[in-house]
């Protein structure tokens, strides 16, 4: 599903030079659950960018469903994104001027849906996540448990193929961190959604199908 | 999508209400004063009665004649030459004006020289300055008047409020008959309506009132004016008088406005198949045929006989002070706007990650700047109409009165859409192109 070889992403400064990320080759299978672990810095989110096609490597190619996609325009990258992936940060980045509702209909904007279709889909996702009744809320009105929930409801509106995820449970205590656990296994297992994720949680790590470790931007296992 | 966009922007701007009210008040202001502008500068130059035509009008207020006399200057230029001074002499023949005079026509001039011209479908001549000293009740009453022949009525299109205007053959047979303003029915009769049939006696003369027509909203000599009156009324020296120089103007109707310049040509080239016919007093005549606008621009800046060159001047500073005055509070803005966007940087890296492109991006930042500059309008609008009548009110414009109609409320909406784009494009199209994974790193929302 996805595959990496030889990636590297290298930071240039006047002064400095940062390898990120040094020669990685690997491969994610389709309907795979992935996690990536390793101490800070070690690149994990810079790995999770380049796999998400937010950021691009300094060298190497990236292959997403047998297409090399780090030759994409800026608008066929935009397109591929909406329509192939969706995104879990550690601090939710919900809009906190928008409800709930809103914010998850956020990915459908940038297709051709109407303003019907985008809340039907848009309460659907919410079902899923169980936050159907706060959809007219406001991020500032949910606990981080919710406002991840939401998050996750954002990422899956679209229907993507891959679902990359830094971080989710970061931020949340290890109950909320097991339930927002628990419904990404539920979509890598009912849906069949690849998944990565970027992890300091070896707890969490363990429920997933293989783990990678990065250090220093090398991969090590 | 752009109701999302609506609804966020109107949160963004409630969010931040100090930035909004400074924002607002900033682009309340600034439009107020171009709402205002616009008023103005709509009623001196926008087709409004009795200047409904105005891009067909062609203007000859002023003769220029000259003397000029040739001048021989010898220039001595000596050199020695094996030893004998040599010299070398070259005239320099140039003209020399040794008298020029300026001033408006004569009628007889107008009458004789500049009829049928081609292109033109009205001609009109009239005598504009005369005022009159009128006792009401004992107290005095100064009536300026304009002396015109019936054409003129088809030139300057009055509104006619009551009776009629004077006609071809009452010009003609001296009829003793006027034409007032509303103001002037007023001031002096003590009512706009019903004043038919009135005698006003004006220089010792008893003129009988046939029309009432809207007094002009204008600061122009040729159409302001309390009474107007048939032309034949003037002391018949005026309209006979052989000399080039008088008390008059004419004014020509293009039949349109693509014909205006060859009504300026015409009028041109009828003024040099005249004889001078005293080539000592003066043997060199210039017309100068100006179109509204060159007629405009010369009464504000003279520029000899040029009048393309004062229009070109007084328009060109015009359109330089007003982009002046829309560039430097947009460029606040630009800043304002920037540093509002930036705290929204993580939403643009959310947006660009769920499959926002850049144009997106720009459009949508666009446009919530562009409804933030239409509140501000509408805000602007009601002050400019509050403005607008207090400056009626006060009369410091004299007789102008500032009015909006569509026109101007059109005008207002295109300098809003400008104004929000100009604004608000720059600070959009930098952070439409900030990097996702740099724009997720601020956490702000």
């Amino acid at each position: 599903m996805i595959a990496l070889k030889n990636v590297s992403k290298v930071y240039q400064t006047k002064t400095i030079e940062t390898v990120a990320l040094n020669e990685i080759s690997l491969t994610v299978e389709e309907g795979e659950f992935l996690s990536v672990m390793g101490p800070s810095g070690c690149g994990k989110s810079t790995l999770l960018n380049i796999m998400g096609m937010i950021d691009e490597p300094s060298h190497g190619h990236l292959n997403i469903g047998g297409q090399v996609v780090n030759d994409y325009g800026s608008k066929a990258t935009a397109r591929f994104r909406n329509e192939n992936l969706g995104f879990i940060f550690q601090s939710f980045h919900l809009i906190n001027d928008l409800s709930v509702v809103d914010n998850v209909e956020l990915p459908l904007l940038y297709r051709k849906t109407t303003s019907k279709q985008r809340r039907e889909l848009a309460e659907a996702a919410l079902t899923k996540v169980g936050l159907k009744n706060r959809m007219k809320h406001f991020p500032s009105q949910l606990s981080g448990g919710q406002k991840q929930r939401v998050a996750i409801a954002r990422a899956i509106v679209g229907n993507p193929r891959i679902i990359l995820a830094d971080e989710p449970t970061g931020n949340l205590d290890s109950v909320m961190g097991n339930e927002i656990m628990d419904i990404l296994l539920r979509l890598n297992q009912d849906e069949k959604t690849t998944i990565v994720m970027v992890t300091h949680d070896e707890r969490m790590a363990k429920k997933t199908h293989r783990l990678v470790r990065l250090f220093d931007g090398n991969q090590v296992q | 999508m752009l109701k999302n966009y609506f609804k966020l922007a109107i949160k963004v701007l409630g969010r931040r209400k100090f930035f909004t009210f400074i924002s607002l008040f900033g682009i309340s202001f600034t439009l107020m004063i171009l709402m205002l502008i616009t008023a103005f500068l709509d009623n001196e130059l926008g087709p409004n009665a009795p200047l409904s035509e105005k891009d067909r009008m062609v203007f000859m207020s002023r003769i220029k004649m000259t003397l000029e006399v040739k001048d021989t200057i010898p220039l001595v230029d000596s050199t020695l030459v094996d030893g004998i001074m040599r010299y070398d002499t070259t005239y320099d023949y140039s003209n020399r004006n040794s008298s020029t005079s300026i001033s408006s026509y004569s009628y007889s001039f107008l009458d004789k020289y500049m009829r049928k011209v081609d292109g033109a479908s009205v001609e009109s001549i009239y005598s504009p300055g005369s005022s009159f000293d009128v006792f009401i009740n004992n107290n005095k009453l100064t009536l300026s008047a304009i002396y015109t022949d019936a054409p003129y009525w088809s030139v300057y299109d009055f509104e006619m409020l009551e009776g009629r205007t004077y006609q071809p053959q009452q010009v003609a047979n001296q009829a003793q008959v006027v034409v007032v303003t509303d103001k002037t029915a007023r001031g002096f009769f003590g009512r706009s309506a019903n004043v038919l049939g009135e005698m006003i006696e004006l220089d010792g003369k008893n003129y009988e009132v046939i029309g009432v027509v809207k007094a002009p909203t204008i600061n122009k000599r040729f159409v302001n004016a309390d009474v107007f009156i048939p032309l034949t009324n003037l002391n018949a020296r005026n309209l006979s008088d052989e000399s080039f120089f008088g008390g008059f103007e004419g004014a020509f109707l293009a039949s349109d406005a693509s014909k205006v310049n060859r009504v300026k040509s015409d009028l041109v080239r009828k003024s040099t198949l005249i004889t001078l016919p005293n080539p000592e007093e003066y043997n060199t005549l210039t017309v100068m045929p100006m179109d509204y606008k060159e007629r405009y621009a010369r009464s504000i800046y003279y520029r000899g006989d040029d009048p393309k060159k004062s229009a070109r001047i007084v328009f060109g500073s015009l359109i330089g002070l007003l982009l002046l005055f829309v560039l430097l509070p947009t460029l606040n803005l630009v800043n304002v706007n920037i540093s509002r966007i930036i705290e929204r940087s993580s939403e643009i890296g959310v947006r660009k990650a769920f499959g926002a492109h850049s144009g997106t991006i720009l459009f949508q930042f666009v446009f919530e700047n562009i409804i933030l500059t239409f509140l501000g309008g509408i805000i602007g609008f009601v002050l400019a109409l509050v403005l607008i009548q207090v400056i009626n009110d006060s009369g410091a414009l004299g007789d102008a009165i500032l009015r909006f109609n569509f026109r101007i409320f059109l005008y207002s909406f295109l300098i809003c859409l400008f104004f929000g784009i100009l604004s608000g494009l720059i600070p959009a199209y930098r952070m439409s192109k900030m990097q996702i994974a740099k724009a997720l790193k601020q956490n702000q929302l």
